[in-house]
């Protein structure tokens, strides 16, 4: 493993989404839940994604791995992994065998629920032993039991609740169990989807440290998806803004909170109160996220945006980039600041 | 408190405590009670006021007892000691007159407004009900009332909401829709737990505002419970932390979080994201993230196993409010020699001006 977190440049794609579309659901009834979506995530980055209930940030972490149910389906698209020594293949296409090593060993994922991620009538040492049985039949018993500990003492878990179950650890314990547990093969990718959402923020802080002093040490890539844009600007690289199933703006966190573009990521930003400065009334967005089984025609977001215009109705905006930013908007372009 | 006094607080809240007895295991001793139910102490000894036209917001973490406040304020729980008081007169009657006029009165929104309607009636029938409680008659009088309701609550044209189920709505209305079943019933008094926790980043604002706009309005005497510092210090006049079942500190929502006193604030104020802030959530932490046990705790700070600035008298007493001037207290051993025990352990006196508990990780004097 690489010691430190390597640049983030164009040639060191770990992980490429490109069009990818899931719908729920068949025919008219079907819902899009997510529309042509392109993402791109280069080794050691740590790259986030922001979106509201029903944006479709879930379902791009379990279609990207596979791991999406009925009734959704991959409709469209490709997910392709670039190995650190071996030609990029298409996720989408592996079979059972090659998906089983890729998951885990590759990528992994960290979910919300920590409670319902682990078993309650094991002990922890088992789940985290389990994965080295399946995935690593040459260890041996005693060689697990050890990497076991390792994982505990990485997350910061003192070593004696190795052996307790579930329900003896607190929330943040159990979520941190999780890190420890998709950390097991050393993945280049973890994805973590909401893993701090349901926790208090003390908690959550030391969790998200712990992380990112293992991200630095460990040098994986994260994907990191949240509804909470403040955290992303704390945490990310890269910042992607989802809105009704599409990437409505993806740039760096820097650029996001200095002068986001589309008028969504303006309007999130303007929503969180802040501890510092004066104290100002905050007008925050207007209407309400859209029903995804009736998302408006044109920009998904033309009705409660300040900028639309009778194009927004009709014409759905493509995503447009340029120096690493990209954004969907009639109005906006990557390019200059304000276009009309 | 700051602010105009009134000379009778909308509702007042003396020395209120609310135990729960647990089950005797292994792990709750009895502490020198032998023979005694343990008891958890998840209300100890809380006391505060709510004027009308102004909102107090109640933080802390999960497990800190704010929702059994909430609870014990509109009656849901009984109180184990310590009174409520209703513009001066006592509640806590269990049945009868006095407590229905005390319900309406004191009415709650809760966090989730997935749960807190009924999912079998419209939203017609379920802010019929307490129109007709409140000022009898029957429900199909209340045409005109129900359309003003909504109105107050923005969903509008009422029509369009009035004979949808719960199901229906997103979230946000469900939320609003919740806030005028609650306003339905004239109360003096708003307990909001967590209204917005629920609900979409984009719309929690809205939702703030109205509360904000409601409470003016109205002159409604508001108690916003969350865990949310950073939106305690933007919809509260004032603000009181809650930690491990006791207030830790209180006063003006700009004094406690700019020129915060007590470290577990401060720890709250450092963990809460701040895009302004960048870059400092992930600086090194110097408290640990675990609650105490609070199955018959013994007399101590309750935050002093995770305060960095733990000192021994913390471990042997229970630190005394402190008044830090305009409003400001706290309930700290780093602070004043009101405390006594600080004094009397050598402690070093911190000063209650703004240079001293400035809000800057570390600006607190570590004590030895």
């Amino acid at each position: 493993m690489n010691a430190a977190r390597p640049p983030a440049t164009p040639g060191d794609v770990v992980l490429e989404v490109r069009d990818l579309s899931v719908d729920y659901g068949m025919d008219r009834a079907a819902v899009h839940a997510l529309d042509g979506v392109d993402l791109t995530l280069h080794r050691g980055e740590l790259l986030g994604i922001a979106g509201e209930s029903g944006s479709g940030k879930s379902t791009l972490a379990v279609a990207a791995t596979r791991l999406l149910r009925a009734p959704g389906r991959i409709i469209s698209g490709s997910v392709t992994y670039h190995p650190r020594d071996s030609p990029p293949f298409d996720v989408l296409s592996l079979g059972d065998g090659a998906l089983r090593r890729w998951r885990w060993e590759q990528v992994s994922i960290v979910f919300q629920a920590a409670m319902n991620s682990l078993n309650p009538v094991t002990r922890i040492v088992a789940q985290l032993t389990d994965v080295l049985e399946v995935h690593r039949p040459e260890m041996s018993k005693a060689d697990r039991l050890q990497r076991a500990h390792e994982l505990v003492a990485l997350v910061g878990i003192p070593d004696r609740l190795l052996f307790a179950f579930p329900h003896q650890l607190s929330g943040g314990m159990r979520q941190r169990i999780m890190i420890a547990m998709a950390l097991a093969l050393g993945p280049e990718i973890v994805i973590m989807d909401e893993p701090t959402t349901a926790l208090d923020v003390v908690v959550q802080r030391e969790i998200l440290t712990r992380m990112s002093a293992l991200r630095a040490e460990l040098g994986f890539s994260v994907v990191f998806i949240t509804h909470d844009l403040s955290l992303l600007l704390e945490l990310s690289d890269t910042i992607a803004v989802m809105y009704a199933g599409k990437v409505v703006e993806q740039a760096p966190a820097d650029d996001i909170y200095r002068a986001p573009l589309h008028p969504y990521t303006e309007g999130l930003l303007g929503s969180f109160p802040s501890l510092v400065g004066p104290r100002v009334e905050l007008v925050g967005l207007a209407g309400s996220p859209p029903d995804l089984r009736r998302v408006p025609p044109g920009c998904a977001y033309h009705e409660r945006c300040p900028l639309a215009q009778e194009v927004c109705q009709r014409e759905i905006p493509p995503l447009e980039s340029a120096d690493r930013r990209s954004v969907a908007c009639h109005f906006r372009s990557p390019r200059r600041e304000v276009v009309a | 408190m700051t602010g105009e006094p009134t000379p009778v607080p909308t509702l007042e809240v003396r020395g209120l405590v609310k135990y729960f007895p647990v089950a005797r295991t292994r792990t709750a001793r009895g502490r020198g009670r032998v023979g005694a139910r343990p008891l958890l102490h998840a209300v100890d000894h809380v006391s505060f006021q709510l004027d009308a036209g102004r909102t107090v917001a109640l933080v802390g973490e999960s497990g800190c007892g704010k929702s059994t406040v909430a609870r014990l304020l509109v009656q849901l729980l009984r109180a184990t000691s310590g009174e409520i008081l209703l513009d001066g007169k006592k509640g806590g009657r269990r049945s009868g007159r006095a407590r229905r006029a005390w319900m309406r009165s004191v009415q709650m929104i809760f966090q989730d407004p997935f749960a807190s309607l009924n999912p079998v009636h419209t939203v017609r029938y379920q802010l019929t009900r307490p129109l007709v409680n409140r000022h009898g008659g029957h429900g199909a009088s209340k045409g005109a009332q129900l359309d003003a309701l909504l109105a107050t609550v923005q969903l509008t044209p009422a029509k369009q909401f009035l004979d949808k189920f719960p199901h229906e709505l997103s979230g946000g209305q469900r939320q609003r829709v919740a806030i005028a079943r609650a306003l339905a019933a004239e109360p003096r008094v708003l307990v909001a737990d967590e209204p917005v926790s629920m609900l979409d980043v984009s719309i929690r604002l809205g939702v703030l505002n109205l509360l904000a706009g409601l409470k003016e309005e109205q002159r409604l005497a508001m108690l916003y419970i969350t865990h949310d510092i950073a939106s305690a210090r933007y919809s509260a006049d004032d603000i009181l932390v809650m930690y491990a079942g006791e207030l830790v500190e209180g006063g003006s929502a700009e004094e406690v979080t700019q020129r915060s006193a007590h470290p577990y604030t401060r720890l709250l104020i450092d963990s809460a994201p701040d895009p302004a802030h960048r870059g400092r959530l992930l600086e090194g932490m110097d408290s640990t993230a675990e609650l105490p046990d609070l199955v018959d705790p013994p007399v101590r700070c309750r935050f002093a196993a995770r305060c960095p600035h733990a000192m021994d008298v913390c471990r042997a007493q229970s630190p005394v409010r402190i008044e830090l001037g305009e409003g400001h207290w706290v309930r700290c051993f780093l602070y004043g020699e009101g405390g006594g025990a600080a004094d009397a352990t050598g402690t070093r006196r911190a000063e209650s001006d703004g240079e001293v508990h400035a809000p800057v990780p570390g600006g607190l004097r570590t004590s030895r």
